[in-house]
């Protein structure tokens, strides 16, 4: 750990910037919101509150998508 | 598949009329572009998924855009090692806003890929009473059948053969016993591997059955995807014609025996 300037994301450290809010994560990782989940610190965050939550160093993010599968 | 005529033979899953009994996957694919074409050659109105952590590395895009928006989603929890994984899985599948139909799939023995029974109980009995149309795969045992019936579960989905093996109906005598015993639509899923042993499992009385591997590995994916279509839609047709008797030794003639110009088969009737 980098003093507080991270957070684990998908299991590995992230950088954490200032103002980040789960809207701007998943913005960087993903074309579009459609069809990606997110939980953070273990309880999945309703997709209409993406934009208002801010992602704190230190938190634990898991963000997920549908992929191809049977 | 036209949307607002009630089908014939409907299939009843979570409150959905199904007019097609065969539900495809979208693993293996060389290319994902394949997939709306297989689909609408299928006839299928159901289709599996997976759910993955995003990877800004992974070059395959976003499947959903591949899927056309007719059909229904049937997310799976692969990956899902207990009940409570496939639970957090169930649930990550739903915040994703892609409906509440889920495919439990539990499995921690990865050499054979088998389905652990007793986590899958556990997992339908709790999405079922949070809302969940729960579709579970499973070995076609008798006991996790009746287990999943209590559970809540919609519907049951005993393998065929090992995922992804394309061996047909292995199990054909355990799916049998599923489809006399259980009362539940039995989805024959996994191991299917040819369009004649999608028709059998039909002809046996299965409700429905899944194929993924045995299209998308196809020479040619769309036009298996059409077989399969065809051979699921043949083999329902016969079941509810009732199939012809048996004979347990011996032959019968199709033709008449009398009037034969010959004496061939005089005495014959």
């Amino acid at each position: 750990m980098t003093g507080n300037a991270t957070l684990i994301l998908n299991g590995e450290e992230h950088p954490h910037a200032p103002g980040m809010t789960v809207a701007s994560l998943v913005a960087s990782l993903a074309q579009s919101p459609a069809g990606v989940a997110v939980e953070i610190n273990g309880a999945i965050l309703s997709p209409e509150l993406f934009a208002q939550r801010q992602v704190q160093p230190g938190d634990t993010l898991e963000i997920i998508r549908f992929v191809g599968g049977g | 598949m036209t949307e607002n005529k009630t089908p014939a033979d409907p299939l009843v899953l979570g409150g959905q009329t199904l007019g097609s009994r065969l539900f495809i996957g979208t693993g293996k694919y060389s290319s994902d572009a394949l997939i709306p074409a297989v689909a609408e050659a299928s006839g299928a109105e159901v289709v599996t998924l997976a759910l993955r952590r995003l990877d800004r590395s992974n070059p395959r895009g976003d499947i959903l855009t591949h899927i056309p928006a007719r059909m229904r989603l049937l997310p799976n929890t692969s990956g899902a090692r207990t009940a409570a994984e496939a639970v957090r899985v169930a649930r990550l599948a739903r915040a994703a806003g892609c409906g509440d139909w889920v495919k439990i799939e539990v499995i921690s023995d990865a050499r054979n890929l088998l389905p652990d029974g007793y986590e899958t109980a556990k997992a339908t009995e709790i999405l079922a009473r949070e809302g969940f149309t729960v579709l579970p795969y499973v070995n076609a045992d008798l006991y996790v059948a009746r287990s999943l019936v209590s559970a809540g579960a919609a519907a049951v989905m005993p393998l065929g053969s090992p995922i992804g093996s394309n061996r047909g109906l292995a199990a054909k005598e355990m799916i049998a016993i599923l489809i006399a015993e259980i009362p539940l639509p039995v989805i024959v899923d996994a191991g299917i591997g040819r369009p004649s042993q999608a028709c059998e499992a039909m002809e046996m009385g299965a409700a429905a059955c899944l194929v993924n591997t045995a299209i998308a590995t196809a020479v040619d994916p769309v036009a298996m995807a059409r077989a399969f279509g065809r051979a699921v839609a043949a083999g329902r047709e016969a079941c509810l014609a009732g199939p012809g008797r048996v004979l347990e030794r011996g032959a019968a003639p199709s033709s008449p025996g009398e009037g034969a110009l010959t004496g061939f088969l005089q005495g014959e009737s």
